[in-house]
């Protein structure tokens, strides 16, 4: 299809079209105010599932995304449930965020230990990136034994989302974790993370 | 490919951004106060309700900032929030569905025009804005994005995801109904 000629009529219309439109006076105010809390999931005002009879299988769609990152020379373990050091395994889903004041009588924020595990042998640099950190990479240590990356992060109680960096330019997600949405051209995976009881 | 008609590329962003990141959130600041105008007018006309416009325009700046380290190209980041915005744009229009069909009118914008009679510029512009209500979501968007933000068709594919003959069809028929909708309003 060409394009179409110069319309005037439109021209017309799009001239209305273009004139500014009035924002709400604190509108700049509000957007940086919103920018700093921290936050943290409403589940973690619910009573926890104990992670020992949490699910622990992997969702066939999941089984097909660790195939495919098999084939690229990666391939990812995910979050060990039964790690020594009592990590919480990573599952779950979306869930409503609430805002946590500063105020000093807030609730004290709940954390739990994550480790985060990512089977790359060949690689030469792996990190971790969230929302957690602010999406700055945290550096995995290589684990020989295992040929993979481990990293253990203390993190508070709700769902965080994440992703792997590789080489610190490779945006990977977790083949065995949970996926959200994602505006900005790619998913991330999800961690739900739990009180340790 | 560049985006560079419509949508903003600015090396100093990148020097914003990298300021951010650095742990400066008050720069942030500078990157909302230089893109709301334009981001604000799109979002207006795309939902038709100013709360909606400015919901949707916070939400779009909070998830950038959120994000801001996942933007591969910080001198492009007017066209990563444009990104999200258009996103988060479609997002509330398919979950509202356009029902409330609330109009906006910018009463000092239409006082400016001072050379032409300021009620019948006001219901000129009125019309214009049940016209757009009507157009389906995706000729709103085509529209706005080919003649109000002056996007070329390429850079509407990338911002969109949608092929440029797609885009081109949606544009023709968008002009096609404005122009039938807006000769039956005037009679």
């Amino acid at each position: 299809m060409n394009e179409p000629e110069f319309d005037l009529f439109i021209a017309k219309v799009a001239r209305e079209l273009k004139e500014p439109v009035e924002l709400d006076a604190q509108f700049d105010a509000r957007v940086m105010a919103s920018l700093a809390p921290a936050v943290i999931s409403l589940d973690s005002r619910r009573a926890p599932t104990p992670w020992y009879r949490r699910q622990l299988s992997v969702p066939a769609p999941i089984a097909g995304l660790a195939a495919a990152a098999a084939f690229a020379g990666i391939a990812a373990i995910g979050m060990l449930a039964r790690e020594p050091q009592g990590s919480t395994l990573a599952a779950g889903s979306a869930e409503t965020l609430v805002r946590v004041n500063d105020s000093p009588d807030r609730e004290a924020v709940v954390t739990a230990p994550v480790q985060f595990v990512f089977v790359a042998p060949s690689t030469s640099r792996v990190e971790l990136i969230g929302a957690f950190n602010d999406w700055q990479p945290t550096p995995m240590a290589f684990d020989a034994a295992a040929q993979a990356w481990r990293v253990t992060l203390s993190l508070p109680v709700g769902v965080h989302e994440y992703q792997f960096l590789i080489n610190g330019t490779q945006h990977v997600v977790d083949p065995t974790a949970p996926q959200t949405a994602s505006d900005f051209g790619s998913p991330n995976s999800i961690v739900k993370v739990t009180p340790v009881p | 490919m560049t985006l560079s008609q419509g949508l903003p590329v600015q090396n100093d962003d990148a020097a914003i951004v990298a300021r951010v990141l650095a742990g400066d959130t008050g720069a942030y600041a500078i990157l909302v106060a230089k893109y709301r105008a334009q981001f604000a007018r799109y979002a207006v006309r795309m939902l038709g309700s100013r709360e909606d416009a400015e919901e949707a325009l916070q939400d779009a700046l909070v998830r950038a900032y959120r994000s801001l380290a996942k933007c591969d190209d910080p001198e492009r980041f007017g066209s990563w929030l444009f990104r999200i915005l258009a996103n988060r744009c479609r997002t509330t229009g398919t979950r509202r569905g356009r029902r409330e069909k609330t109009f906006v009118r910018d009463e000092g914008a239409l006082l400016d025009a001072a050379h032409e009679h300021p009620a019948e510029r006001a219901a000129w512009r009125e019309e214009i804005d049940r016209a757009l209500a009507r157009l389906d979501a995706e000729q709103r968007e085509a529209f706005l994005l080919k003649h109000v933000e002056d996007l070329g068709y390429e850079e509407m594919s990338e911002l969109t995801g949608v092929g440029v003959s797609a885009l081109k069809m949606r544009v023709k028929r968008a002009c096609e109904r404005m122009r039938v909708l807006l000769q039956e309003a005037q009679g």
